[in-house]
C-alpha cells in the first residue's frame, strides 16, 4: 500500500495511472490519496472510497468489500484523522462495494462512537432485495465476468441502507456542506459528491475515465442516454476537481471537461447512430457490424474500451427499444434444445461429418480468422457428446476462445472468453486465472 | 384473423352505472359524467371510429367533454384526440383537457425518435402497413400529468386516476368511488398478460401483478377491463384480478429457481409445469400474450444481451457467420433432404432449426432459395400450431419475406386494416 499526498496538479497527474495487481481483479483500488481537497482523500476500497472529513465526522463514499481489505481501509482512516466516521454512503448498489458496512459499524462501536448513519439512493433496498432472490445467479454471472470464485451474497453483507433519497440530500458537516446527487448512469442508483465551497466532484459510477460500461454482456440494460444526461447535469456544476470511480483525481481543466463531455457526446452520437439503422429496418447484429464510431470522439484516453466496448453500447441501445426476439421466425417458439442437438447430431454426426467440419474450422484458425473458425466449429461442438473426439472438439473451441480473447480490448469480453474456455475444458471458473495474460489493464 | 377482431370494438355503448358508459373504440373507451362535464377515456383510433364514438356520446348527453384521459401510451388508442377537440369547438364547448400518466411524454417522444422500427414492427405484429412518419396530432402530448393518482372532482362524483404500470408503464387506471366501478385500463385484459411480447420493450411483470393486487384492494363491484365485456359477478371480478396476478407470481419464482441454478433461457422454456388450476383458468387465455413471452421477459428482467455462448459475445456479421457455416457442410443438399423429412413427419419446429444452416446463408448458395421456401412452407404450418395472435401474425410476416412478397399481402381485403 502507498500514501501519497497530493501537492500539486503535476503530482496528482502522474499519480492519475495505476495497474491493478492481478490480472482479472480489476476494480480492486490499492492506492491511498491523502488532501485531494483538504480534508478529501481516497481510500484503497473496490473503485474510489471516499472520506470526506466534517466538523461532525467523516462521510464516507463506501464501506469496501469488507475482511482485509476493509481491515486496511479503516486502519489507513485512522492514520489520517481520529474523528468517527459519521454516515456511509452506498456510490450505488452492486455488490461488493459495501459488503464492509458491518465492519466499519463494529470498528466505531470499539471506538465508542455511535453507528455511522447509512444512505443511498433509494432504489437500492430494490437492487439488494433483488440480488437476495437471485442470488445464485449474482454468483454465477460474477463468477463469470470477474473469473473468481465469487460467493454467493451473504444476507450480513447486504446491509439495507437506513435513508434512501430520491434527487438530492445534503449533509451539513458543521464546517462544510456535502451535497448528495442522484447520478443514474451505470446503475440507477448511483450517488455522486459535491463539495459547492471547494467545487470538487466525485463521479461516482458515473464517471470512469473510459468507454461507458453500458451493455456489459451478462448486465441488465443500462440506458445510455439517462447517463448523458448525467454526465450533462454533473458537468453544469463545472467542477475545478473532478474524482472518477476509478483513478486518481483530475484538476487539469481540460481534463475535468474531457472526462465529463466526450462519454456523453459519444453516448448520444451511439444512440443517434443506432437508431438510424434501426429506423431503417436492420437487425442489431447488422449494426454491430456496420457502425463505424468517429475517431474524433472515441480516439482518446477517456473513451478507451478498456471495460466496455462500443458494440456492447449498441446492444443496450438495442434492447432497450426492442423486444428479445431475433427476428428469425426459428426462434420465436424454438423446440427444446435436446431435440435440436438431436436432429444436429443425426445429420452432421457420423464421424466423417465431424472431421469435415473440423478440418474445415482448423483451416480458418490457422488462417487467423478465429471468429469465423468459431462459428463453424458450433456446428459440431454444441453437441454434449462424451466421446474423445468431442472432448477434443470442446478443447479447440477452447483455444480459440483463449485466442479470441487476445483480439479483444474490453476486459469483460476477454474474462468471458476464458470463463468459457474453462467450462468447455471441464475445470471450474476462474480456476486458471492466474495464467491468463497480463494485459497490463490500466484506469487511467 | 385482422387486428380489426384483436383491438377495435365496434359494439354501441353501454351503461355501467349512472352516467358511466363504455364506447366501443380501440379496447373499451369509457366515458363517465361528473354532473357538469365528461371524463373520456381513450378518443379511439381517429377516423370513423372515432366518429362513432362522438356520435355515440352526443345520443346519451350534451355536456361538454371536459378530459381526455390516455388510458396508455400506445399508438392507436388516442389518435383521434384531434377529432374530438374539433367536435368540441364546433359545439362551442371549451376545450377538454388532455390528462395522461407523467411517464406518457416521454414514450410519445421515443415513438417519433423511432418511427422506421415502429412501422417495421407493428406492420409486422398486425400485419398491416404503418406509417414511418405517422401524422404529428397522432402524439398530440397531454395538457397534464401525474404521477401517482389524480382526482377529478364533480357534483355527481369524484373520479380517482390511479397510475397502473402494467403493459405499459403509463397506464392509467379510473376509480369510481361512488359505484365501486374500476376501468381497469391495459391492466386488465381477461386474458393472459401480454408481458414479453417479441418486439416489444421490457414489461415488468411484478410491477403488473403489484398493480392488480392494489386494484383488488379497492373490492371493485364493475371491473370494465380493456378489452372486453365488464365484469360485475363478484366471484368473477376477483378472480380477473387475483388469477393473472398469482401466474405472474409463480411465473416468476419458477424463472428465478432455474436461474439460480444455472439453467438458460432456452432450457427454461421447456421446463415448467404449469398449474392447471391457475393456468387452466378461462382469464388467462394465451391468445395475445402467452407463458413463453413471459419467461423471456423474467429471464430478461435479470439478465444480459448474451446467450452464454462465447461464440455470439463479438460475433461475423449475420450472413458472414451463416456463408462460413454453410461452406462447412459436408453437403448441403443432405440438409435439405433432412429438413423435408422432418416436414414429411409434420415436425415443422424442427424443420426449421435444421433450415437455418441454409436458409440464414446468401441467396446465391445452391439450396439456399429452396431452403428459404421450406421456410417459409413450415413458417405458414406454425401459424395453427401457436395460440396467440401475435406468434401467428409474425410467423406469417415471415413467410412473406422469405417469399420476397410484402409483408401484409396476404391479408384478406376484407380483413385489411388501416391505421387512420
Amino acid at each position: 500500500m502507498t500514501t501519497k499526498t497530493a501537492d500539486s496538479p503535476s503530482n496528482s497527474q502522474q499519480q492519475a495511472v495505476m495497474t491493478s495487481r492481478k490480472p482479472g481483479m480489476v476494480l480492486i483500488n490499492r492506492a491511498t490519496y491523502r488532501d485531494i481537497v483538504p480534508g478529501v482523500h481516497l481510500l484503497p476500497g473496490q473503485g474510489n472510497s471516499v472520506a470526506l472529513e466534517t466538523a461532525k465526522g467523516v462521510v464516507l463514499f463506501d464501506a469496501g468489500p469488507g475482511g482485509g481489505l476493509t481491515a486496511n481501509m479503516i486502519a489507513t482512516l485512522q492514520t489520517i484523522t481520529p474523528k468517527p466516521v459519521s454516515h456511509i454512503v452506498y456510490s450505488h448498489g452492486h455488490l461488493g462495494y459495501n459488503y464492509g458496512v458491518g465492519d466499519w459499524c463494529r470498528s466505531m462501536a470499539e471506538r465508542g462512537f455511535a453507528r455511522p448513519v447509512l444512505v443511498a439512493h433509494r432504489r437500492v433496498r430494490a437492487r439488494y432485495a433483488r440480488y437476495q432472490e437471485t442470488e445464485g445467479l449474482q454468483q454465477l454471472l460474477n463468477s463469470l465476468q470477474f473469473r473468481t470464485n465469487v460467493p454467493k451474497p451473504k444476507p450480513e453483507w447486504l446491509v439495507m441502507p437506513d435513508i434512501g433519497f430520491e434527487d438530492r440530500l445534503v449533509i451539513d458537516g458543521g464546517d462544510r456542506t456535502i451535497e448528495l446527487l442522484a447520478a443514474p448512469s451505470e446503475t440507477d442508483d448511483v450517488v455522486a459528491a459535491w463539495l459547492p465551497s471547494e467545487r470538487f466532484l466525485y463521479g461516482s459510477a458515473a464517471v470512469i475515465r473510459s468507454l461507458p460500461n453500458v451493455g456489459t454482456p451478462l448486465r441488465t440494460v443500462r440506458d445510455p442516454i439517462r447517463w448523458a444526461s448525467t454526465l450533462d447535469r454533473l458537468h453544469a456544476l463545472r467542477p475545478k476537481v473532478l474524482l472518477a470511480e476509478f483513478g486518481g483525481p483530475l484538476f487539469d481543466p481540460q481534463d475535468v471537461e474531457d472526462a465529463l463531455v466526450l462519454p456523453a457526446a459519444g453516448l448520444r452520437w451511439l444512440r443517434q447512430e443506432t437508431v438510424r439503422f434501426m429506423n431503417e429496418g436492420l437487425d442489431v447484429e447488422d449494426i454491430v457490424a456496420r457502425i463505424r464510431p468517429p475517431s474524433a470522439l472515441f480516439d482518446h484516453p477517456f473513451m478507451r474500451p478498456v471495460y466496455g466496448c462500443v458494440d456492447y453500447i449498441v446492444r443496450d441501445i438495442w434492447r432497450s427499444e426492442n423486444g428479445w426476439w431475433d427476428r428469425n421466425p426459428t426462434t420465436l417458439h424454438p423446440a427444446p434444445r435436446w431435440q435440436v442437438e438431436a436432429d444436429l447430431q443425426s445429420l452432421l454426426g457420423s464421424a466423417a461429418d465431424v472431421q469435415h467440419v473440423v478440418a474445415r474450422a482448423h483451416a480458418l484458425a490457422e488462417a487467423g480468422q478465429i471468429q469465423h473458425a468459431l462459428h463453424v466449429i458450433d456446428l459440431v461442438a454444441q453437441l454434449p457428446e462424451d466421446t474423445p473426439m468431442h472432448s477434443q472438439i470442446r478443447d479447440f473451441k477452447a483455444d480459440l476462445l483463449d485466442r479470441r480473447a487476445l483480439q479483444v480490448s474490453s476486459v469483460v469480453s476477454r474474462n468471458l472468453y476464458r470463463s468459457m474456455a474453462e467450462q468447455l475444458r471441464g475445470l471450474p471458473h476462474g480456476s486458471t486465472r492466474d495464467h491468463d495474460p497480463t494485459h497490463g489493464m490500466t484506469m487511467a | 384473423m385482422g387486428v380489426t377482431n384483436i383491438l377495435m370494438m365496434k359494439k354501441a355503448w353501454a351503461e355501467w352505472a349512472p352516467g358511466v358508459w363504455t364506447l366501443g373504440g380501440q379496447g373499451n373507451s369509457l366515458a363517465v359524467s361528473t354532473g357538469e362535464g365528461i371524463v373520456l377515456v381513450d378518443a379511439g383510433p381517429g377516423g370513423e371510429i372515432t366518429a362513432r364514438m362522438i356520435a355515440c356520446l352526443r345520443e346519451l348527453t350534451d355536456l361538454p367533454l371536459s378530459h381526455i384521459v390516455y388510458s396508455h401510451g400506445h399508438m392507436g388508442y388516442n389518435n383521434g384526440v384531434r377529432d374530438w377537440l374539433i367536435d368540441a369547438s364546433e359545439r362551442g364547448h371549451p376545450a377538454p383537457l388532455l390528462v395522461a400518466h407523467a411517464r406518457l411524454p416521454a414514450r410519445y417522444r421515443r415513438y417519433r425518435e423511432l418511427g422506421g422500427l415502429g412501422a417495421y414492427t407493428n406492420t409486422r405484429q398486425f400485419r398491416a402497413p404503418f406509417p414511418v412518419n405517422p401524422p404529428a396530432h397522432w402524439y398530440r402530448l397531454p395538457d397534464i400529468t401525474y404521477q401517482d393518482e389524480l382526482l377529478i372532482g364533480g357534483s355527481l362524483r369524484q373520479v380517482f386516476l390511479m397510475h397502473a404500470p402494467s403493459e405499459t408503464d403509463d397506464a392509467t387506471a379510473l376509480w369510481l368511488p361512488d359505484c365501486q366501478l374500476l376501468y381497469g385500463s391495459c391492466a386488465m385484459i381477461k386474458a393472459m398478460p401480454n408481458v414479453g411480447t417479441p418486439y416489444r420493450i421490457y414489461r415488468d411483470p411484478m410491477l403488473w401483478a403489484d398493480t392488480l393486487v392494489r386494484m383488488l384492494s379497492l373490492k371493485p363491484k364493475i371491473l370494465v377491463p380493456e378489452f372486453g365485456k365488464p365484469l360485475n359477478d363478484p366471484e368473477e371480478v376477483r378472480e380477473a384480478l387475483t388469477i393473472p396476478m398469482l401466474a405472474l407470481r409463480w411465473l416468476r419464482e419458477q424463472v428465478v429457481i432455474r436461474m439460480n441454478q444455472g439453467m438458460q433461457e432456452w432450457d427454461i422454456l421447456h421446463d415448467l409445469e404449469l398449474p392447471e388450476e391457475i393456468f387452466g383458468h378461462r382469464f388467462l387465455k394465451p391468445g395475445y400474450g402467452c407463458v413463453e413471452y413471459i419467461i423471456r421477459d423474467i429471464w430478461r428482467s435479470e439478465n444480459g444481451w448474451w446467450n452464454r455462448n462465447p461464440t455470439m459475445l463479438h460475433p461475423c456479421a449475420p450472413l458472414d457467420a451463416a456463408d462460413a457455416r454453410y461452406f462447412a457442410l459436408p453437403d448441403p443438399e443432405r440438409v435439405l433432404a433432412q429438413a423435408q423429412a422432418l416436414v414429411q413427419a409434420d415436425e415443422w419446429q424442427r424443420a426449421l432449426h435444421v433450415l437455418d444452416l441454409l436458409a440464414l446463408a446468401s441467396p446465391n448458395l445452391p439450396w439456399v432459395v429452396e431452403a428459404r421456401e421450406l421456410k417459409a412452407q413450415c413458417c405458414d404450418q406454425r401459424v395453427a400450431q401457436v395460440s396467440t395472435v401475435v406468434s401467428q401474425h409474425l410467423y406469417k410476416s415471415s413467410a412473406e419475406e422469405l417469399r420476397g412478397q410484402a409483408v401484409g399481402s396476404g391479408v384478406a381485403p376484407a380483413d385489411r386494416f388501416e391505421w387512420t
